[in-house]
């Protein structure tokens, strides 16, 4: 984390994003062809969240009369959207401060294996826009920890609802937690099957579409993450998703790729290896990277359940690794794999419905409480070898049978939307490792683990 | 009591002291330890076929009875490095954060192909922690694979933060261990800190912290003019415990040491922490005791730092002293005589069971024999040089 960066440009980006978005929720549609959205940084910004504030549900019918309106010609702005016809242009962006707290210590001291207590978890800035079946967009994030800044750069046809091509640098479609923005999610991190199993984004192409109730979405990418140190070679990618009922998906994905093992250029030293990480929320290592050379294959299935305010969500999935070549006399290995599975429930107690981004009917500015939701998750990540489990099992990671690992975690949290662009997360997590040589404090296997954040985003 | 008799007895006392140094029961030398590793065959056979390479693999190790799970091993050594009886650093915490086994986050398990006696590296250590210096812990031990013998090792004390805490009251500076590449004999570079670390001189602990004294150092050996080098060197080195350090090294006939016959070697440099003055340690022994005719003045000369420090007639008197009183209190079968014929005894049946080794037991027997002659003749051999 550049802690420069983190300091100086957080406040920054608080003043600019909040100024902003308090701009805009001020701003109520005008036929504006000075394409207002670039004048957003309006003194007063401050006193137009007044105005907002005693913009209630009259606004909204209003809103809806004008949205059955015809359009007059000419340009149009809305929030940080501008428009002209079947132009459209919008900033995006948002930011996220994580702050985190522990009860225990790491055995040796060094603080450096978990999460620092407070971190810059996110800024973004990008934009969408889009004509006729066309639409681009962009977006970066420009903190130095990151060492790829590009998140999204693509450009996509759609055809029709059925068929679209799309062609740049996004996420794979592997995972409906992975897909989920960053900004939506339900915990301050994903789940361990994400960020231990799941792929980045990466340059590619795919087509995607709707037929009737099914979507796909099958891509071909140069790797699975093209800012990581354990990137495959070309990796193909396919997510079917089916709508059995009113508010009941069901869904399987597939990604397969080749991975090469990095070349030390200190031929006395090993080179970083490549193979799956597992690595809890709180950054603590409890799988080193075996050293791959082969194939990786992932495979996923998920199911969501949404009725009104309640979601239920699960999903289950296996990354699997060859280790050809990769014992320390060039000796082939066991497949070394991963599996892990999640299920999530949360329930918007103000009576929202769950949707991928919650809109709170009355924000906290407005007079109202925004919304709050409650979520649980129970989540678990197990590591191990396809081989024979006899003789020694170990912890090296060119072991012929590794020492299998796993992590079981149980979150709570609550989320609280405050208006449209400012939310509240607090989250407790458990982890119980299963062996307890690798836990940060041994013999304890059982951690608490604490973490909130502010997240502003444009709306 | 004469004043002799107590000067004896007091050498005595310090000189156990010494030997019986060992902070933790499993450098005691005294006893013959045992080891046992428990790891995938194949690893170990991996960790033969690659003993040239610094490759870990994972294991469980029992060190007298007491079991530390999932250790990492790997080969060690330099020109001691074997195929067939491979030494061993044994990393307490390379997988399991923290772990450490009595305190020590390592340890050396030295495969003494090189010293037939088995009681170089034991013995050296024991005359320089008698004059004084700190010196790692040493012992004997029995090795098992996986319930196979695979020889007599010396167990040794790494150079980390317990030593270094234990010894100098505080490890917060930079153990700098030397790694031998080419030939070098502490000359100038130039005033890049890059020049010298981390090769030749590689920090081993607070790795990420070192500062550019080392670089200031090498300058100050080089560029001081002769009518202050002692003041000024003495700003990075204590010259008269530096000096005893090197009586100590010619006393004991090293002829791989800081003044080795192919350049410096065998050693650390101890970095105070906030300071920029360094100590001496004393590393892998094993090529001590190479003739009881070995010059006092050896290759002294050869090297910027000790050319320098006995062109000061004063330390120049210092270190012949030094030599002189070393050898003749510590180097002797009266004080390392009854110490050696004890070790020997301890591990003289685990060494004749020993089928890894690459010499016989007769020239075990001799190895050690011939050492106390060594030693018995050295004294008498120091004196004829500084009479």
């Amino acid at each position: 984390m550049n802690s420069g960066l983190r300091r100086g440009s957080r406040a920054v980006a608080i003043f600019a994003l909040t100024a902003l978005v308090s701009a805009a929720s001020a701003s109520p549609p005008v036929d504006d062809s000075s394409v207002a959205g670039l004048a957003l940084l309006a003194p007063g910004a401050v006193s137009a969240v007044d105005k907002a504030v005693k913009a209630p549900k009259e606004e909204k019918k209003v809103k809806k009369k004008d949205a059955d309106a015809p359009v007059p010609p000419g340009w149009h702005r809305d929030g940080f959207e501008v428009s002209n016809g079947d132009f459209k242009f919008a900033i995006n962006g948002y930011f996220q401060e994580n702050l985190r707290s522990y009860n225990w210590d790491i055995a040796g001291g060094d603080l450096t294996k978990r999460s620092p207590t407070h971190e810059l978890g996110r800024l973004r800035m990008g934009f969408e826009t889009s004509y006729q079946g066309w639409s681009l967009q962009f977006a970066i994030d420009p903190r130095t920890s990151q060492t790829y800044k590009l998140k999204d750069l693509h450009l996509t046809y759609e055809f029709s609802k059925k068929f679209a091509i799309q062609g740049g640098h996004f996420k794979p479609p592997f995972s409906v937690d992975f897909l989920t923005s960053a900004a939506g999610t339900d915990f301050v991190d994903r789940s361990m099957l994400v960020d231990d199993l799941g792929a980045d984004r990466d340059w590619g192409g795919m087509i995607h579409g709707t037929l009737a109730k099914l979507k796909y979405q099958i891509g071909v990418f140069a790797g699975d993450g093209s800012g990581k140190t354990s990137r495959s070679e070309t990796s193909g990618a396919a997510r079917l998703t089916y709508t059995m009922a009113k508010g009941l998906v069901v869904g399987a994905s597939y990604m397969q790729g080749k991975v090469k093992p990095n070349v030390s250029p200190d031929p006395t030293q090993e080179p970083d290896a490549k193979g799956f990480r597992g690595q809890d929320h709180i950054a603590w290592t409890f799988w080193r990277r075996p050293h791959v050379d082969g194939t990786r294959r992932r495979i996923g299935l998920e199911a969501s359940f949404t009725r009104g305010p309640f979601r239920l969500i699960g999903e289950a999935a296996e990354g699997r690794e060859q280790r050809l070549g990769q014992g320390s006399v060039k000796q082939d290995l066991p497949d070394s794999y991963g599996r892990a599975w999640y299920l999530t429930a949360s329930y918007l107690v103000t009576g929202q419905k769950k949707v991928s981004r919650i809109h709170p009917d009355k924000g906290h500015f407005y007079g109202g409480i925004g919304a709050i939701e409650l979520a649980a998750r129970a989540e678990r990540l197990r590591f191990d070898d396809v081989g024979p489990d006899s003789g020694f099992a170990g912890y090296g990671n060119r072991a012929r049978n590794i020492a299998p690992t796993a992590d079981w975690v149980l979150s709570l949290g609550i989320n609280w939307f405050v208006t449209d662009f400012l939310k509240f997360q607090a989250d407790a997590y458990q982890d119980h490792f299963n062996d307890v040589l690798i836990t940060p404090d041994p013999p304890q296997t059982k951690y608490w683990s604490f973490v909130g954040r502010i997240q502003i985003a444009i709306p | 009591m004469s004043m002799r008799r107590i000067l004896v007895a007091l050498t005595l006392l310090v000189g156990l002291a010494g030997f019986a140094r060992a902070a933790d029961p499993v450098f005691d030398p005294l006893r013959l330890h045992e080891v046992r590793v428990d790891i995938d065959p194949a690893d170990w056979a991996a960790l033969k076929a690659n003993y040239l390479t610094n490759q870990y693999y994972a294991a469980n190790v029992t060190i007298d009875g007491e079991l530390i799970k999932q250790v990492g091993i790997r080969s060690r050594g330099k020109g001691s490095r074997s195929d067939t009886k491979p030494g061993l650093k044994i990393d307490m915490n390379k997988y399991v954060s923290g772990q450490h086994f009595h305190g020590l986050k390592s340890m050396q398990v030295l495969n003494s192909i090189q010293d037939s006696s088995f009681l170089r590296d034991i013995v050296s250590y024991t005359v320089y922690e008698a004059a004084g210096i700190a010196s790692p812990a040493i012992s004997t031990s029995k090795m098992f694979v996986n319930s196979e013998y695979v020889g007599l090792y010396l167990l040794e004390e790494t150079i980390e933060q317990a030593f270094l805490a234990a010894r100098f009251g505080e490890s917060s500076g930079t153990a700098y261990k030397y790694e031998y590449t080419v030939p070098y004999t502490f000359t100038y570079k130039s005033d890049a800190i890059s020049d010298y670390v981390p090769d030749p001189f590689k920090p081993e602990t607070n790795s990420s912290s070192f500062d550019t004294a080392m670089a200031e150092f090498v300058k100050a050996i080089n560029q001081t003019p002769a009518s202050t080098f002692t003041s000024t060197i003495s700003a990075y080195i204590d010259p008269q415990k530096f000096l005893t350090y090197m009586a100590v090294e010619n006393a004991i006939a090293e002829h791989d040491g800081f003044v080795g016959q192919f350049g410096m070697n065998n050693f650390f440099f101890y970095q105070f922490g906030g300071q920029k003055k360094f100590v001496l340690i004393p590393w892998d022994k094993d090529a001590a005791f190479t003739s009881p005719e070995w010059p006092v003045m050896q290759r002294l000369d050869a090297n910027e730092l000790t050319k320098r420090l006995i062109a000061d007639p004063a330390l120049k008197s210092f270190y012949l002293s030094q030599v002189k009183s070393i050898t003749n209190s510590f180097v002797t079968l009266a004080f390392l005589g009854g110490k050696i014929d004890q070790v020997y005894a301890a591990f003289k049946d685990a060494a004749f069971a020993d089928t890894k080794k690459p010499y016989g037991n007769a020239d075990v027997d001799n190895g050690v024999l011939g050492l106390k002659g060594l030693i018995a003749a050295r004294a008498a051999n120091v004196n004829s040089q500084i009479p």
